[in-house]
């Protein structure tokens, strides 16, 4: 089934090559990744949350001469962030139908590959394939802010793919020390295996560079921003909404089992990043006059919750950290669509020239406003829950540590608001006279993500059972 | 009679190709029409026996053949095939590429230079070393010159000639010295000699020689200073073989001297080997970041992936019973098919380019992704896996090298190894943004693909990928091939 999630969306993406007209191609596309989500969904509603181990295991020999294994599995670490793929995939392919004109045959198939690449990450439980489908999502990426992006798109591009890279090649290098200390690849094996003290270092601090900058972390966060940018709407979707989380899920997954000592040792020093990067964030975005870049900072902010929750090392932080990144998927993701449908009619995403949309586009005005109000974390919506347990978590670790993030919280209410109100409130821009309310398409690609940040936000007893024993466990080591 | 006939069949491969070469200046005599087609299938024909022999010899028990000269055995098997493939498809290649000349001459004396390049891999003897050398080395120097009425095809071949007869003095005078230092030429003999003493001055400086003279054609830095000229200045499709073959011959012939002359010494040489691996990945990197001739800018990177090869062999570790003790054997063998591919294709990406656009310039590629889409497919394909980036064969063949790095203790080598990676994806990456991220001039023209280029191209494209992904059997076959005999 797990073979299904990530071979459908490439199986797609090969079909969507062939396709002759845009229309055939994004249809095509749609077609699988809805496909998809039906598998995930399956995925989803058969997980069993009693079960604290992997489920749906599928294992088989890769390459035996060098012990490497196709082995797949889901846990309660995972199982979110696969349903985030899942469901952002679809609604980011629907809404690009209107908005990218050029090769869309190629966009479509480089968003399918994408997705085969990330529900592989999230899935893999080999560190060499975990590996392999880590790089594989680069190179979509790559294209997809390079060839669809803006008028810097090259130089975001290209910062995008050295700044990953460097961490990655780092941590492979990482991978083959685990590999040669403790005889084997296996993710799920590894924890009980253990490594020695020394290589626990090292290991921490390759996987740190890789996931640092992929979440992305102070001060490994300057790519972000031009990423953001640059990306055309359905790639800083993506990009916000799924590949950040393979960062924080790296740290939960590799950083935290299998160099357990280090992260004692190092971790003030990343709680402090984690800090610094939530009133940081906060603060540059509260200076933008870039919309698409004051999201991009709110998420170095938000992304700092997650961190800040991985390294409290207790339950309701590690929680709160995978609640955070599953609902920071949705309504971000959700805000960067909004952006796109301002900027599909207006043309700008600066400050200066917009304001008053709310009499033009009223319907869209409270969308935009209900994921504003859900990205400062009001309650009932995801956000809160999301941050209240980590601020939970992170009062339980340090008083210090939990009032500067409360401060954080404080900041995203202001910035949030005050860019709520640059776009829809004020006097109305006479040039955007003529501009169209939320379309049909537009309008069924928020609503489920709207459903989502409601559903986690009023109740989030399921999700956070799912979660729960694999969480217990990763504090119990 | 001193030799059995069976062993003259174990260099079976080598004779049919020699026999293809002698017939084409013979089929002149009759005809002073160039038939390329008829030389193209004699060629093919003589590939595809030669490679029946290997595939039969494969299964054998390693022997020394010819009173010891020749070792056949999988490691030579396994690098004399590679050679093979690599040098059939620079015949095909040249086929498009190469209009005024004739094209049985670029046959004949291509496949000349491949008997020494197979002849070379399986040396076992100082002068079967010797002469193997120079029949690989004097024929390409030829080939750079083949198209002889450009300026700079004779003056790459002028500054490739020196340097390769520079070289070939230091080979001669390091030969002398090993032989005056053990009294044996035989490559086991001389092992045996050095297993009874420490290492000393007079040693070191032989051995010093010939690891000088080998770096010369594998182009290590800093004895790299004629390749990027001679590989600038020769027609494209020589550029892609000469590339590729002599650096995989030396590095075999390396390897073997390496693991059985100068096995006693293997701690000894880590170091020195270790740092020229090191400042040849460096340095060939950081000159390549510079260069906007694509051609250029390959010829560079070769040099970098020349000091990745080497990388695979610094480590050492001591094996239960003596014999070899090159942990990194296979990787050589893997990294050999992978680059083989990797780099045969992207220069006939190049060729193809230049053919139509007339130019090597990175602004050639520009929009090169809408005009011909499997063109830059494949490229796009060839230059990921020339930076490493799985699920290609360039990223396997790193794995294993840094898998034998760090397990041998040189974990700094393998950090470095991955960093210089990095710096690498900037000037690949940039042939992917103008094929993909820049529109073309709305004059350039189209880049057609002729048949028997299209068939190099999607063999070595595909091959890329497939053996990036099932690479198990290629490593089964090359751990086989590790397997070295120190007759």
């Amino acid at each position: 089934m797990l073979s299904l999630c990530v071979w459908l969306p490439l199986a797609g993406a090969v079909a969507t090559w062939f396709m002759r007209s845009r229309q055939a191609a994004t249809a095509t596309a749609l077609l699988f990744s809805l496909l998809t989500l039906g598998a995930v969904l399956s995925v989803v509603f058969g997980f069993d949350s009693e079960v604290a181990d992997y489920q749906y295991l599928e294992q088989r020999d890769w390459i035996p001469q060098f012990g490497l294994q196709y082995k797949l599995g889901v846990d309660g670490i995972s199982i979110l962030m696969v349903l985030l793929t899942g469901l952002l995939t679809p609604i980011v392919i629907g809404t690009s139908w209107l908005s990218i004109s050029d090769r869309t045959r190629e966009y479509m198939a480089a968003m399918l590959l994408l997705e085969t690449g990330m529900i592989g990450v999230f899935v893999a439980l080999d560190l060499v394939l975990f590996y392999v489908f880590w790089e594989v999502v680069l190179i979509p990426m790559y294209l997809i802010i390079g060839v669809w992006g803006g008028p810097r798109r090259i130089y975001a591009a290209v910062k995008f793919f050295l700044f990953t890279f460097i961490g990655s090649v780092l941590m492979l290098v990482a991978i083959i020390a685990i590999g040669l200390d403790a005889g084997s690849f296996d993710i799920q094996m590894l924890p009980e295996i253990g490594l020695t003290q020394s290589l626990q270092f090292w290991v921490f601090g390759a996987f740190f560079a890789a996931f640092a900058i992929k979440i992305p972390m102070f001060p490994f966060h300057t790519w972000l921003p031009d990423a953001h940018v640059e990306a055309p709407t359905g790639g800083s979707v993506i990009l916000a909404g799924v590949l950040l989380k393979m960062g924080g899920y790296g740290f939960l997954r590799l950083v935290l089992p299998l160099s357990p000592q280090a992260v004692d040792e190092f971790r003030v020093a990343v709680i402090v990043l984690s800090v610094v990067a939530i009133i940081y964030g906060a603060l540059v975005a509260m200076a933008q006059r870039d919309v698409k870049k004051l999201i991009a900072y709110s998420s170095v902010s938000h992304m700092g919750f997650v961190t800040l929750g991985i390294f409290s090392g207790n339950q309701q932080a590690l929680d709160g950290a995978i609640i955070q990144m599953f609902s920071h998927g949705l309504i971000t993701g959700a805000l960067f669509l909004c952006v796109g449908v301002v900027y599909d009619r207006t043309h700008t995403r600066l400050f200066s020239d917009l304001g008053g949309l709310a009499e033009r586009i009223p319907v869209f005005a409270v969308v935009l406003g209900f994921f504003t109000l859900a990205s400062l974390g009001l309650p009932t919506m995801s956000g809160f829950v999301g941050e209240f347990l980590v601020l939970i978590g992170a009062f339980g670790y340090s008083y210090l540590a939990g009032f500067a993030a409360l401060v954080g919280v404080i900041l995203a209410a202001a910035y949030m608001l005050w860019m709520y109100k640059k776009l829809m409130l004020g006097n109305v821009n006479e040039g955007y006279v003529g501009i169209t309310d939320l379309n049909r398409v537009e309008g069924a690609a928020l609503l489920p993500l709207a459903g989502m940040v409601m559903w986690v936000g009023i109740a989030p007893d399921p999700f956070v059972a799912m979660l729960s024993l694999a969480t217990g466990q990763l504090v119990g080591i | 009679m001193p030799y059995e006939w069976s062993e003259i069949g174990q260099i079976g491969p080598e004779m049919i190709l020699v026999a293809v070469a002698s017939t084409t200046p013979l089929m002149w005599v009759f005809s002073k029409r160039d038939n390329r087609w008829a030389y193209l299938a004699l060629t093919l024909v003589g590939a595809v026996l030669a490679a029946g022999i290997l595939v039969g010899q494969w299964p054998q028990e390693s022997e020394a053949i010819l009173s010891g000269q020749l070792v056949i055995d999988q490691f030579s098997i396994f690098l004399r095939m590679v050679l093979l493939a690599v040098a059939a498809a620079a015949v095909v290649l040249g086929l498009g590429n190469l209009p005024k000349v004739r094209f049985g001459a670029y046959a004949a004396i291509l496949l000349f230079s491949t008997t020494g390049m197979m002849l070379l891999v399986g040396a076992n003897d100082l002068i079967v070393m010797f002469v193997a050398l120079e029949l690989m080395s004097i024929p390409i120097y030829a080939l750079v010159a083949i198209t002889r009425w450009r300026q700079r095809s004779t003056e790459g071949a002028i500054k490739y000639f020196t340097m390769g007869a520079l070289s070939t003095a230091v080979t001669a005078y390091g030969v002398g010295w090993l032989y005056g230092v053990t009294g044996e030429t035989s490559f086991g003999e001389i092992g045996a000699v050095f297993a009874q003493r420490e290492i000393g001055p007079p040693e070191f400086l032989a051995i010093g020689l010939i690891i000088a003279a080998l770096s010369f054609k594998i182009a290590l830095v800093p004895f790299h200073a004629w390749t990027p000229d001679a590989y600038d200045g020769a027609p494209t499709a020589v550029t892609g073989f000469i590339s590729v073959a002599p650096k995989i011959a030396a590095l075999g012939l390396l390897l073997r001297l390496l693991a059985v002359s100068f096995e006693p010494y293997a701690v000894d040489l880590e170091i020195l080997l270790g740092v020229l691996a090191a400042i040849t990945i460096v340095a060939g990197n950081l000159i390549a970041v510079a260069q906007t001739n694509v051609k250029r800018m390959l010829a560079y990177s070769s040099i970098a992936h020349s000091g990745y090869m080497l990388a695979g062999l610094v480590a050492t570790q001591s094996q239960v019973g003596g014999g070899l003790n090159y942990a990194g054997t296979h990787t050589l063998l893997y990294y050999a098919v992978a680059y083989a591919l990797m780099n045969t294709g992207a220069f006939a990406v190049v060729m193809l380019v230049e053919r139509y656009r007339s130019a090597v310039d990175i602004e050639a590629y520009r929009g090169l992704g809408r005009s011909s889409p499997a063109l830059a497919l494949a490229m796009a394909v060839f230059m990921l896996s020339l930076i490493g980036v799985p699920p290609t064969a360039g990223f396997f063949g790193k794995l294993l090298i840094i898998d034998v790095l760090v397990n041998g203790g040189a974990a700094w080598l393998a950090v470095l190894l991955v960093l210089a990676a990095v710096v690498s994806a900037f000037y690949y990456l940039r042939v992917v943004v103008n094929m993909y991220m820049r529109s073309s001039d709305p004059d350039s023209k189209a880049v057609p693909t002729p048949d028997a280029v299209g068939a190099v191209l999607a063999t070595t494209a595909v091959g890329t990928v497939v053996i990036g992904i099932w690479s198990g059997w290629l490593l089964e076959l090359a751990n086989t091939g590790a397997a070295l005999a120190s007759a």
